[in-house]
This record gives structure tokens, sequence and C-alpha cells, in this order.
């Protein structure tokens, strides 16, 4: 079970993870070893995991069947790795170096040329701090008991998708915890596969209404894909997804907040750009919000109803949906059956125009 | 027992009698236009292009979203109103463009009360 400062202490090092920000590891109580298996567990499985220095045994035997690298010439260590850090970047797979029992020497020799994807264990944190240029950026963590963390780099501003993830599993036991932790790289890895292929194949474009739709990714994971995805192939496929602007995003969020909202959609151009699924996660929300909006275009152009219109569809089922235009966007919201449908419609009106 | 032709023509008739409604049209479940009331000024051709094509769409809310079709749509504008209400059970829905001031309430019970006395 994890309280609150092992949470905060994991969230930074899963973040590190992610982002492939290097950290250094000092566990120096009597159970160093199960710490760091435990921590070495969450290393992403899909990652090369190539050791070095005092490799201890059970760690030649980890998941991944890490590759045990020769040490007695630093320089030749750190031009392995850098090596293998560049080819990354023209589609190999990516790697995680762990080296066992470093000092300052080896952080200077062996570890301070490599940008990313290292984790160094050490007997003497404080050493190493020391001996850290001092225009470098670095924080220290701490946490599960005696394990102490220091990330070289800048503190991450939100580690708030990390929090939650780590709140909603804080009461597995440790082998599940891992397991889940592997689970959820494994969706982003595999999904940021998926949608780089999706992209290299066709000129479409994407939204996160798609991701969610298609990927199966809320939200939150779906961000942090793109970091995932940045950090182990350099490629920022953020920029090929269309984004709502920060405005219709507001709007949404605001809309979610009604009573009786089961869903909100915004639609531009037949695209679904932002999706927020309150309840009932089997409706297919992007494909109904596409008839309808496509619908309350169709109407207003054969029909002409004048300006300022809005539309209510109402089911056999009593559930209701809104639709209501806000500059070149329409924003659809499902309603409960318990809504009362010309007050949840103002309500939208009034927060759509304003 | 499903609705009939003189049935959908009583309808038609009954809705016309009502202020407000400036037309209406009857469109089956497959995109037939089985009766229909318009006055001067409006575009038939374009108006049944639309109801064909909004009940194209409500079916596709059913095969192709596992959804419902909608029971009764209703879009307001300054200058008018159209309402798409189903008529029986899948048989279709009964479209109807009125003005801004046109009671959906009555419209509803006009309806009711023409298919009760044609059945």
């Amino acid at each position: 079970m994890l309280n609150g400062t092992d949470i905060d202490f994991l969230a930074s090092v899963l973040n590190s993870l992610i982002c492939r920000t290097p950290f250094f590891l000092e566990i120096s109580d009597a159970a160093a070893d199960a710490s760091l298996k435990h921590l070495l567990s969450f290393v992403p499985s899909h990652r090369y995991l190539l050791v070095a220095g005092a490799v201890p045994k059970w760690a030649r035997y980890m998941e991944g069947q890490p590759r045990v690298l020769p040490s007695e010439d630093p320089q030749e260590l750190a031009e392995a790795i850098d090596s293998s850090l560049k080819e990354e970047r023209v589609g190999s797979r990516p790697i995680q170096f762990v080296y066992f029992g470093a000092g300052p020497e080896v952080y200077r020799s062996v570890l301070r040329p490599l940008p990313r994807g290292w984790i160094a264990t050490t007997n003497d944190i404080d050493s190493i701090v020391k001996d850290l240029p001092s225009d470098l950026s670095h924080y220290l963590t701490r946490g599960l008991e005696d394990v102490k963390a220091v990330h070289i780099g800048e503190r991450p501003n939100d580690l708030g998708f990390e929090e939650d993830f780590l709140k909603r599993i804080k009461g597995t036991r440790t082998t599940a915890l891992s397991f889940l932790i592997q689970k959820k790289f494994s969706e982003m890895h595999l999904a940021g596969a998926a949608i780089r292929r999706d992209l290299e194949e066709s000129a479409g474009t994407m939204t996160m209404a798609d991701l969610e739709d298609q990927f199966e990714l809320d939200e939150p994971t779906a961000t942090t894909m793109f970091e995932l995805v940045r950090a182990e192939h350099g490629v920022d496929i953020q920029r090929y997804l269309v984004l709502p602007g920060p405005n219709v995003v507001g709007i949404v969020d605001k809309i979610a907040r009604l009573d009786h909202a089961i869903a909100v959609a915004a639609v531009e151009d037949g695209t679904v750009l932002c999706m927020r699924r309150l309840r009932y996660s089997e409706l297919e929300l992007s494909r109904i919000s596409r008839h309808m909006a496509r619908l309350y275009d169709q109407v207003h152009l054969e029909s002409a109803t004048g300006t300022g219109y809005h539309m209510t569809a109402t089911f056999p089922n009593g559930s209701n949906i809104v639709v209501v235009r806000g500059g070149k966007t329409t924003y659809l919201v499902f309603l409960t059956r318990e809504a009362k449908t010309a007050l949840s419609l103002s309500e939208v009106r009034t927060l759509v125009r304003g | 027992m499903a609705p009939n032709q003189k049935d959908f023509d009583t309808i038609i008739s009954k809705l016309d009698e009502v202020q407000e409604v400036r037309g209406c049209i009857i469109v089956s479940q497959d995109g037939e236009v089985v009766a229909s009331k318009l006055d001067r000024g409006l575009d038939e051709e374009k108006l049944v292009a639309m109801s064909k094509d909004m009940v194209g769409t409500f079916g596709k809310l059913k095969t192709e979203c596992n959804f419902e079709s909608p029971e009764m749509v209703v879009i307001e504008g300054d200058s008018g109103k159209v309402a798409a209400l189903s008529v029986a059970s899948d048989t279709g829905y009964i479209f109807l463009l009125g003005k801004p001031d046109m009671s959906l309430g009555m419209i509803k019970m006009t309806i009711k009360v023409a298919i009760e006395k044609a059945q």
C-alpha cells in the first residue's frame, strides 16, 4: 500500500522513465535489493535493457533479458551507449541503460555525456550531488521508506497523470503494481507505434477524439504517450494532430460540469475536435456527434430557420441531445432522461454564446 | 396496426389546419415521401431532400452507432422551427415547418388524435 510520500516519489520516477530523464537511486537499507528490483521492474519492457557496473546476479535475470556491457573502459562504454541512443533516432528499439554502483568518477566519464535514458544506482548520493556541475538542474525525491533519487533535469510542472494513475492502483500488491505500470507503458508504446504508422500511411488528419475512439486512449494517457514517443524516437506526433483551441476546450469543460450531462463533443468541419465522456463509455460518441452535427448543418442550409438556431433531439429512452453552434464549432451535449431539456439548452447556449 | 396512406392524408390535413404550421411532409423509414402539404413560397424539392436526408441520418444512428433513432428532433431559429416526429413505432417521420411560435405539444396532440380517429 503506497502512502502520499511514496506516490509523490514514484510519480517522479515514472515521469523520469516516460521522459527518459536520467536519475540516480540510492538505496541504503537492508532491503536494498528488493527495493531496487521493485523500482527497476517499472522500466518499460519494450526498451532494450543495457546494464553495466557492479551488476548483481539477480539483475542479469531481470525481465527483458538485459545485455551486460563491459565496464572496464569508461570511454568505450560511453561511446557504446551514445551510439545506441543515436540509433534510436533512426528506428532502433529505444534503450534503457542501468549502471550499478556509480560514483562521481563514473558520472563524469560515462553518464554525464549521455543526454537521456539512464539510471544509476549509488551508495552515496550526496557525493554525486556535490559533484554535479553548478549550472545543472536537478531535484531530489525520497520515498518507499529509505530510497532517494536525484533526477537530472528540471522538476516537472505537472505530475497529474502519474499521480492519478498511482492513486488508482496504490492498494495493489507489489507484483500487481509492476504489472499495471507495465501495462500502461505498453498501451502507450503500442498506441504510439500504431499512430505513427497511421500518420505515415495516410495524409488525413487525426484528432484527440479519434485517439479516444479508435485507439481507446483517454486524453491524459494520449498526452503522456506523446511525451513517451518524443523521448524515445525524437518524433513529436502531437504536431500532426488537429487540436481544439483553448476556447473550445474551455467551453466543453464548462458544459461537462452541467447537471445531467452524459457526454460533450465539439465538432468543426465534420471533425470531432474534443470530447468529454462522463458516463457510458460504450457510447459511439464520435460517430454520433459527426452525424448529428452534419444533420444540424443540413437543416439550417435547407430550411433557413434563421440565425441563432439550435437543435434538440429526444430519444425513446428519454435521453436528449442538445446541439448549439458557437462560431465555427458545433457543441453537442448528451443529457440524461432526468434533464429538463429547455433548461439545459438555455445553460448550454449561455456557455457557448456568452 | 401501422397507419396507411389514408391515415397519413388525414394527419396531413389536420396539421394543415394548425395556424402556425407552414408545411408538413411525411417520410417513410425507407426515405419515401408518403404525403406532403406545403405553403406557397416553400421550396418543396429542397425540403423533401432535407427530410429524406434526415431520415437517412436517423437510420445511421441506429445501424452505424448502435444508438436509437430519435423520437423527436427540433431545430429552432429566429425565423422558424423545423420538427421531425417519429410516427407510430418506426413507420416514418412527420416533418413540420412552422413559425417560431409553433407549439409542438399541440402538434403532438393533433397527430395523436388524427391517428386514433383513423384507426
